[in-house]
């Protein structure tokens, strides 16, 4: 068992790709089991992906591509300036509520992060925001992407713990509405003492119903996607393929802005970007098959057990344990190898499954702004020449207030079970 | 040694080249293969009861060859924080480890993958004239695709002037990884 754990962390250290260790870390164990169980290598390393939610993975990135690539993403950022655009800080509070619309068409926090920090981070710079306060509010936003459904970490969870995706989907509008929310609110506490810009006028229902005219197209999509989804009329894949043709369809018939080699171009990246994800949840599975055979999640669970057993200090140790953990590990990775490790041990001290899942999704994606290895930090620095180290500091107000809000749903199960509950999904 | 990794770095591209086209004709397929399970399920009841099983199949072919494009562009993600404090001389050398290790990895999936892929002989899919051997397929071949990468890549960065790193989280993240 040490030599394994030696093997993960040490090749860890020297920066190999974590798909790699994941996968060198598990045939290692099973050689030390016995020669004969490297044979199962592959079959784990096949099966680890063999299962039909995953496909949605590759289709939400390619409908954001595509997203992208044909401006609907400006037009959603147009509609959510027209709502709070007048604010004290308009375009902070501008960012938060495009996130939201946008957290309904893709999974990804980084998506998210980049096509901001290419877009309205410049154009904050421009109305007299501070460069690191708007990377900060970007990075702060992002996050609410794989909170809201779709969200890839939820496929994934719900794909490799046995919980229904659509109940997690379901669960996680409120928390994801509730960030914007909370977020918002340190905006505007903190909008006269940073002298935060404010546009000229008040809110006009003439430009709202002219921007969400031209926007009404892209608006429609979280609607197809989580409506059929929720309803339990799709499953997330074809829900997924769906926006995949609506996405193809707006943006290349309507809009009027896709050729055929944008598309060779979207194939391919979304191609190289699966093939990165998926190498790291088929090594898991090698890894995970030795956990599994050498009882290490019981171990683990047992190890908490033995400091309390009362229900509230585990969520606390969970939470703690998965805030570090995000610190130095990409969150896909730290999710496959730790799920089935803390999914056990939080139905034992009484929590709902789906409850659970929001918990851990969403401190994993809090660990996405949280330097050293923040994905959502880094993408910002590049994107925009900011240093990590200027935007961390402004993003202190905003990383509190989610980590209140993380404690709050983990503390708190009617507000992430109300949504699922009404839907029919618990 | 350099005149030996350019050649290597045409050879990794070349490859990459031919592989990432046959992965986007795979996306190609794998998208009217779930529009078409989407269509007989909702539109046109049709007696096709495949389509779900080829997607996951053509997925994960799709997925592991890709893999091998993401080492060719050094696209796998890594925590570069302790590589990056070395000085160029010894980052190359510990690259070189690294690839070497790896190596060791994907060959041994390549030696029990093949193995693996002659037991789908034994298993029919849903798939009319498909055994488990074509998707099992997919572990024995992209792994070799990889150890193939990971010799081209070695021997190409050797040579280069500084060494390139494994894709950042932010490069990952956002596919600008074009490096060779």
């Amino acid at each position: 068992m040490m030599l394994v754990a030696a093997v993960f962390f040490g090749l860890m250290l020297l920066g190999m790709p974590v798909g790699f260790v994941l996968g060198i870390a598990g045939m290692v164990g099973m050689a030390q089991i016995g020669e004969r169980f490297l044979a199962m290598g592959p079959d784990r390393f096949f099966s680890g992906l063999n299962l039909f939610p995953f496909l949605a993975m590759p289709f939400f990135i390619l409908a954001g591509e595509i997203m992208n690539r044909t401006g609907i993403t400006d037009r959603l950022i147009g509609f959510a300036d027209s709502l709070v655009g007048y604010l004290r800080g308009g375009m902070a509070h501008s960012n938060m509520v495009a996130s939201v619309v946008f957290a309904g068409i893709t999974g990804a926090a980084t998506a998210d992060a980049a096509a901001f920090g290419n877009t309205l981070v410049p154009a904050m710079v421009r109305q007299g925001y501070t460069r690191p306060f708007a990377c900060a509010v970007t990075a702060a936003g992002s996050i609410i992407g794989p909170t809201i459904p779709p969200s890839t970490l939820m496929v994934i969870y719900g794909s490799l713990m046995g919980v229904s995706i659509a109940g997690l989907f379901a669960a996680g509008i409120l928390p994801g509405i509730l960030i914007c929310l909370v977020c918002m609110a340190v905006i505007a506490a903190l909008g006269r003492k940073l002298g935060l810009p404010k546009a000229e006028g008040g809110p006009s229902l003439r430009h709202i119903l002219k921007s969400a005219r031209e926007s009404l197209l892209a608006l429609v999509l979280p609607v197809i996607i989580l409506g059929g989804i929720l309803g339990g009329v799709t499953t997330p894949t074809e829900a997924a393929s769906i926006a995949v043709l609506y996405a193809l369809v707006v943006g290349g018939v309507v809009y009027r802005k896709l050729r055929c080699s944008d598309l060779v171009d979207m194939l391919i990246r979304t191609s190289i970007l699966t093939g990165v994800v998926f190498l790291i949840i088929a090594s898991a599975s090698i890894l995970g098959w030795w956990m599994t055979y050498n009882r290490i999640p019981q171990a683990i669970a047992e190890g908490f057990l033995t400091v309390s057993s009362n229900p509230q200090v585990i969520i606390l140790m969970i939470l703690c344990l998965l805030l570090v953990v995000g610190l130095f590990m990409d969150i896909n990775a730290a999710l496959i190898i730790l799920a089935p490790v803390l999914a056990p041990l939080t139905l034992t001290i009484g929590m709902d499954p789906i409850h659970a899942g929001i918990m851990i999704v969403l401190a994993l994606n809090i660990s996405l702004m949280t330097p050293p290895v923040g994905a959502c930090l880094f993408v910002l620095a590049s994107v925009t020449g900011e240093s990590i180290e200027r935007i961390s500091r402004a993003l202190v107000p905003f990383l509190v207030a989610e980590v209140a809000v993380l404690f709050l749903i983990a503390f708190w199960a009617d507000l992430t079970l109300l949504v699922p509950r009404l839907l029919g999904l618990r | 040694m350099q005149e030996i990794a350019g050649h290597a770095g045409k050879l990794a591209a070349g490859l990459d080249w031919v592989v990432v086209r046959l992965c986007a004709l795979i996306a190609a397929v794998l998208v009217l293969d779930v529009w078409l399970g989407v269509f007989v399920r909702f539109v046109w009841p049709l007696p096709i009861t495949w389509t779900e099983e080829l997607a996951r199949y053509l997925m994960i072919w799709l997925a592991l060859l890709a893999a091998s494009s993401g080492i060719a562009r050094r696209a796998h993600i890594g925590v570069e924080i302790v590589p990056m404090q070395l000085p160029v001389e010894a980052r190359r050398w510990l690259r070189l480890a690294l690839d070497i290790v790896a190596f060791a990895f994907f060959a041994s999936l390549v030696v029990y993958g093949a193995g693996f892929a002659a037991k789908g002989f034994e298993r029919a899919t849903m798939i009319p004239g498909w055994s488990h051997f074509v998707p099992f397929l997919s572990v024995p071949v992209s792994a070799l695709l990889c150890c193939i990468q990971l010799v081209l890549v070695a021997i190409r960065d050797l040579g280069a002037a500084v060494p390139p790193a494994d894709a950042t989280l932010v490069e990952a993240a956002t596919g600008e990884v074009p490096r060779p």
